[in-house]
């Protein structure tokens, strides 16, 4: 976002020549602790309230009774304004602008086009913004995201959005494996059942291990993994449902079914929360904005 | 987000009856422009270095330099606090924090929880949340702030973070 599309263009001024005393008047009416000092529509100072405050009298009565020469003093805003200042080109970005008010401690700084004064950037104009943003990330945000892995073409960028979305939001991320159920009667007639339980539970052991390959330690996310066994949407929305989490991640093509609706099309009109869906072929285009934000 | 995702500075203490010199020393070798005032375990102000400032007589002033120390050293810090400042929790939604702070037009919040004060969170510091969260800056951007001072004025980048900035 560009400085030009959230400056302030309206703003009181005052001049060189303005009398200190006066100047009270437009602070008050900007409530802001910096004036911008104009010549024509050049921009030649900044005056601060607190250049204004350490030249005025003492805040405390004791010692202001001896600042005998302020209430008729001849000061102007000439003599307490800084010419030392910096300015934002228009089209300086945000962060330009956050920089430079943080790094000056002021809580306004000018925009200049040329050497006209063409808008003020303000603290309180910035912080509304962050509060648009903060609010906007929804009424909570996500506190728990289940991710279906199904350990295909899509493995690696279904985790990797699911994670990024964790990690954005702070929220739980549950790795989710449905394994398909048994065919025992159709397929292996002979075997008993104890040793099919058991290439069972070796099955589920094995699944848990790939899942926690899948998101490195450092990821500072809390991750769970969890393999059920079942129908895909019947165990996904009712694991959904039991640990009451707030998006469900899919990769896409989900796995393919001989009849009846896809898999992805059943979860998005039974979930109990919203689903996303995401291609294999998807650029974290979710991390990649965390990883910049940071530089 | 919460007011605990912040990094919340930790104020220097001052007791109401400590004199403003004193006061004015403790900020500068904590390089803090807030302090906390308490009273046994009760916090009862706010005083910043900008208070401090503002108590210094004018430069119009009938009284001399020693005057002034002798005088700034009978003002307490109990006379220029500010009291009653804004106080958050640490699991205070950001959200609500930020709104707090603007619409009191405070610089400062105090963050406390049952045990005590644990930090303070400025706007300064609500600005470098804001950097972190809109979207990056696009790659290819113009020079974007110059100072008013002849060229060289700007001091060297690099430490300040500026480092990404062009000059003019």
């Amino acid at each position: 976002m560009r400085v030009k599309t959230l400056m302030r263009t309206r703003f009181a001024t005052v001049t060189e020549e303005t009398p200190l005393a006066e100047t009270g008047v437009a602070f008050a009416r900007e409530q802001l602790e910096t004036i911008a000092v104009v010549r024509e529509s050049t921009l030649v100072g900044l005056l601060r309230a607190r250049d204004v405050e350490t030249m005025g009298p003492s805040t405390v009565p004791s010692l202001a009774a001896h600042d005998w020469a302020w209430s008729q003093s001849s000061l102007t805003v000439g003599d307490a304004a800084t010419a030392d200042f910096a300015a934002l080109d228009p089209e300086a970005s945000v962060h330009d602008a956050i920089r430079l008010l943080v790094r000056q401690d002021v809580d306004a700084v000018p925009v200049v086009e040329g050497a006209a004064l063409v808008g003020l950037v303000t603290t309180r104009d910035l912080l509304s913004m962050l509060l648009e943003l903060l609010e906007s990330d929804g009424p909570s945000g996500l506190d728990h995201v289940l991710v279906m892995v199904d350990f295909d073409e899509s493995t690696a960028a279904t985790v990797a959005a699911g994670a990024a979305l964790a990690r954005r939001h702070r929220a739980r991320l549950t790795l989710l494996h449905v394994l398909p159920p048994p065919l025992r009667s159709l397929l292996a007639p002979g075997v008993p059942r104890g040793m099919l339980d058991w290439a069972r539970r070796q099955q589920r052991e094995r699944c848990l291990v790939d899942l926690g390959a899948l998101v490195p330690s450092e990821s500072a996310v809390e991750v769970g993994r969890l393999v059920v066994t079942g129908d895909a949407a019947t165990a996904i929305i009712g694991t959904a449902a039991r640990l009451e989490v707030d998006l469900i991640v899919v990769g896409s093509p989900m796995r393919r079914r001989f009849l009846g609706p896809s898999l992805t099309d059943e979860l998005i009109e039974s979930a109990p929360c919203p689903v996303l869906v995401v291609r294999p072929d998807a650029k974290a285009g979710i991390s990649s904005r965390s990883a910049h934000a940071r530089r | 987000m919460r007011v605990a995702d912040c990094s919340l500075a930790v104020p220097p203490v001052l007791l109401p009856a400590a004199s403003v010199s004193a006061a004015g020393q403790l900020l500068a070798l904590h390089d803090a422009t807030h302090a906390v005032v308490v009273e046994g375990e009760r916090l009862v102000g706010i005083v910043s270095r900008r208070a401090i400032m503002a108590a210094h007589p004018s430069s119009a002033t009938s009284l001399t330099r020693g005057e002034i120390h002798g005088r700034l050293d009978q003002i307490t810090v109990g006379d220029i606090m500010l009291p009653d400042p804004l106080v958050v929790s640490p699991a205070t939604p950001l959200a609500e924090a930020v709104r707090l702070l603007r619409d009191a037009r405070a610089s400062v919040l105090v963050v406390s929880d049952r045990e005590g004060v644990v930090g303070l969170i400025t706007a300064n510091d609500l600005l470098r949340a804001l950097d972190q969260l809109v979207e990056p800056r696009e790659s290819a951007s113009a020079g974007t702030w110059r100072s008013t001072s002849e060229a060289g004025r700007v001091p060297a980048t690099g430490a300040s973070g500026l480092d990404r900035i062009e000059h003019r």
